[in-house]
């Protein structure tokens, strides 16, 4: 299988919500490492989410309690250890860019707000996409700041042309034509768009990657994780700890295992 | 594809991009790809140009060919070149522009492309780095493939409720997203792909509905000049990036940049590009 576009990419998500969650599985779909955060005390309340299971696929959850000061260091090694951070914007200033920086002198720090629309993510993800050239070019370490007001005027821009003159534009009514749930399905299929994944809650049928790429196709090739699921195996590979400092840790309740 | 100049402009400065495309979904795409600093070369039949052109409101009445708002606010900072690719001629100078892009968008009916001898397979053969990204609504398989869409109906079908333009534009954000991951790929491996973005997959793969928009507005955004529509206010991207780029310029008047990107880009000489204008391709 040819390498996807985001392999040997590591991301860590830092975030917490659907617009973050939408960003690192677009990147984590085509083949990113998405190292997922979440916290020890709580279960993330994406997870209460129906469409959790497809936002959270292609990642790996590690649990740090990042408001301990053990907690905060390991993961302040393991921002030093990715190329890419995807953060909303103030949640733990002790990751601020500045500090990022001083840890990696080219990482690509990502900023977004919170509870922002999910189309937001996939901005993000471009803009993840867009920071690599420009480092590549430049070798310099990226700040991207991701803005839903920006996105807003963006997604309205023929709007802001017009009423800029006074001009209004109607709503379009949409076509004739109504698409029942059976022509859909039957359509999403024949794109296969969908996929059967074994996650610990039983084999199920369910979205897969919504765009067709020739050379590189892409898969879900994780299901969801369970909360910490990943921890070992990211702190283990990444900052070289050991299982006895783990479990340790564990114990402490500065990681959940 | 080199910086177009020293101290590439922009975030995307090194990136030549076709634009094909003729909806709303596609050259939204092509305009975040021009918001960054790509330098986005919009491809239009002669005389006619892109449809959205014509398509009103016109903030001129007395140049409503240059000043619908759909065409000033999704075609700001794009080269305009006209060309009629279904003539053998045009179609040759097409595949000598696809030489130098890093990408194509296009949002054709599927094997559109072969006609004008742009199919994989003569594309590949020369450019294997080249991306094409191919926007439709239903893709290019399936019962539905090749059906009239629009974005309302898609949404509506598919349960996300919100109104307006934001879906088809969604779609583009997508494409935009979907192109560059492509190009970046191909960046690294010298090999490109096409990459299908259908509006029904895609706006599917979002939960909740649309992103609302009543909320936009014009306050504190600069304005570009435009000789024929006036100041126009300029939009930007949804993201802020390290490296500024200048203000993207205005819409391109039709076929404004043809000659520049024909002499520049390709090397054709004026006698060349005065055939090809007798000829009517230009």
């Amino acid at each position: 299988m040819l390498p996807l576009p985001f392999y040997l990419t590591c991301v860590l998500d830092l975030t917490d919500d659907v617009a973050g969650a939408a960003a690192s599985r677009a990147l984590g779909d085509f083949g990113a490492e998405v190292i997922w955060l979440e916290a020890t005390a709580r279960h993330s309340h994406l997870r209460s989410l129906p469409e959790f299971p497809d936002l959270a696929r292609n990642k790996l959850s590690c649990a740090i309690n990042a408001g301990d000061g053990e907690g905060m260091a390991l993961l302040l090694g393991l921002a030093g250890t990715a190329n890419v951070v995807i953060a909303e914007a103030g949640v733990w200033p002790e990751l601020d860019f500045a500090a990022l920086t001083r840890l990696q002198s080219d990482i690509i720090v990502v900023e977004i707000p919170a509870g922002a629309h999910a189309s937001l993510g996939i901005a993000t993800a471009a803009a993840v996409t867009a920071a690599l050239f420009q480092r590549r070019y430049s070798g310099a370490t990226q700040r991207v700041v991701v803005d839903t007001q920006r996105l807003v005027n963006s997604m309205a821009a023929p709007l802001l042309v017009a009423g800029a003159r006074g001009l209004a534009i109607g709503s379009p009514q949409g076509g004739a034509t109504t698409l029942n749930g059976t022509s859909i399905r039957e359509q999403l299929d024949a794109l296969g768009y969908y996929e059967t994944v074994a996650a610990p809650s039983g084999i199920s049928r369910r979205q897969g990657i919504p765009y067709q790429f020739s050379l590189t196709p892409a898969h879900v090739r994780l299901p969801e994780p369970e909360a910490g699921e990943h921890t070992s195996h990211v702190l283990k590979s990444r900052l070289g700890l050991s299982q006895e400092e783990l479990t340790a840790l564990a114990a402490r309740g500065v990681v959940g295992l | 594809m080199q910086a177009q100049e020293e101290g590439q402009q922009g975030i995307l400065g090194s990136l030549t991009i076709l634009d094909l495309s003729e909806g709303l979904a596609g050259p939204y795409a092509a305009k975040l790809l021009a918001d960054y600093g790509a330098r986005v070369i919009k491809v239009e039949r002669p005389r006619a140009g892109d449809g959205a052109r014509r398509r009103g409101p016109h903030l001129n009445p007395g140049a409503e060919a240059e000043t619908g708002a759909f065409f000033l606010a999704l075609n700001a900072g794009k080269l305009s070149l006209t060309l009629d690719y279904e003539t053998a001629a045009g179609a040759a100078v097409l595949r000598r522009l696809a030489e130098d892009a890093d990408a194509i968008i296009e949002d054709w009916p599927s094997r559109r492309r072969s006609e004008f001898g742009l199919d994989d397979e003569s594309l590949y053969s020369r450019i294997p780095r080249l991306v094409i990204a191919q926007i439709s609504g239903f893709g290019s398989k399936g019962p539905l493939a090749g059906h009239e869409w629009d974005g309302v109906s898609l949404a509506r079908a598919l349960g996300r409720a919100g109104g307006g333009y934001t879906a088809v534009l969604e779609i583009g954000l997508h494409a935009f997203f979907v192109s560059l991951a492509a190009m970046w790929r191909a960046a690294q491996t010298e090999h490109g792909q096409v990459v299908e973005v259908s509006g029904l997959a895609a706006l599917s793969s979002l939960p909740g509905p649309l992103l609302d928009t009543s909320m936009a507005s014009a306050g504190g955004l600069a304005t570009v000049a435009h000789p024929d529509a006036g100041a126009v206010p300029c939009v930007p991207g949804p993201f802020i990036a390290a490296v500024d780029t200048d203000l993207p310029g205005p819409a391109p008047r039709l076929g404004e940049h043809t000659e520049l990107i024909l002499h520049d880009l390709i090397a054709m000489d004026a006698a060349e590009i005065e055939d090809l204008r007798l000829q009517g391709v230009l």
